[in-house]
């Protein structure tokens, strides 16, 4: 009887609040597609993801790749993703926060990955894009660079390259940079 | 969601089964039912008309939008109701989408937008 008043009162103070602004922001159609990404998110071992705003940010989230193999196997590298509210139509936002010698993200953390530029479609999702960043580990490309130094050393001198991963990747310096560690 | 509609014996004579709001092929929709009834007025014990109500949905091959990812017999995020308020569109390439979603998609493509499923040139189906 008590819990049946309460429920009643809890009723007339979101009406009241209704009247004055919305009490709860509608999902956009962005969140909504977005919360089914989620949902039926297929990642492999090697990735996972987080919400460090917690479940009322869905729209800002960290994926973190750990490689199994390739160059780059053993380091730990995070990604930030930002959705625009008028996801699908605009592709995530993708930075990786971790400092990385790789011939397709440079030092600021920008990513060349076609998916998330020219080659963006509504129908791709979250795990496509993920599956993007994984296999920029496991197939570095010297095509199409954004760190030209690295892409050059991968195209001349594959074994110079791998040295560099290992060192950048264990907290040193390539050239005049520092890359701090990661593995 | 399942529509209903409601022919009444001179549409089902000359044009079987042809949603009446909604001027698509037929092929494209799949007419999952078609029943007689027979309706008393209120006051009266008497039977009136025979009534013929056919009920319908997308015949598409995937059951949900590639874009938004709800279902077709759904409507888009933006649309409250499904059915001929929400309907679907065909491109040429025979890829379907809620007519919101795809217009939304082709409107912000310049200058040619491609199928966002097999990115063929989009063309919508004549």
């Amino acid at each position: 009887m008590i819990k049946l008043f309460k429920v009643k009162e809890k009723q007339k103070e979101l009406a009241e609040n209704a009247n004055g602004k919305p009490p709860v922001k509608k999902q956009s159609a962005g969140e909504l597609r977005l919360h089914k990404d989620i949902s039926e998110l297929n990642l492999p071992k090697t990735c996972t993801i987080a919400f460090p705003n917690g479940k009322d940010d869905l729209m800002n989230f960290e994926v973190t790749i750990r490689p199994d193999e390739g160059y780059y196997l053993g380091g730990t590298f995070v990604f930030s993703f930002q959705i625009s509210p008028i996801y699908p139509h605009e592709a995530p936002k993708v930075k990786c926060k971790t400092k990385v010698y790789h011939p397709n993200i440079d030092l600021e953390g920008n990513v060349c990955l076609n998916i998330l530029r020219e080659d963006w479609k509504p129908v791709l999702n979250i795990n496509t894009i993920i599956y993007g960043l994984y296999h920029l580990f496991t197939e570095p490309n010297h095509e199409d660079p954004l760190n030209p130094d690295a892409a050059a050393v991968l195209r001349d001198n594959p074994k110079l390259f791998e040295s560099n991963v290992r060192r950048a990747m264990a907290g040193g310096y390539v050239g005049q940079m520092f890359f701090p560690r990661c593995v | 969601m399942k529509k209903f509609i409601l022919l009444n014996e001179e549409v089902l004579h000359f044009h079987p089964l042809f949603p009446p709001l909604f001027s698509l092929p037929i092929s494209q929709l799949f007419f999952s039912s078609l029943i007689f009834c027979k309706t008393k007025k209120k006051n009266e014990g008497q039977d009136s008309a025979w009534h013929a109500v056919a009920s319908w949905t997308w015949d598409a091959q995937d059951e949900t939008c590639g874009i938004c990812r709800m279902a077709f017999d759904g409507c888009c995020p933006d649309c409250k109701l499904p059915g001929d308020d929400c309907p679907l569109i065909w491109g040429a390439c025979n890829h379907a989408f809620h007519l919101h979603c795809i217009l939304k998609w082709v409107n912000s493509q310049t200058p040619q937008a491609h199928c966002p499923m097999c990115r063929r040139e989009w063309q919508f189906k004549g």
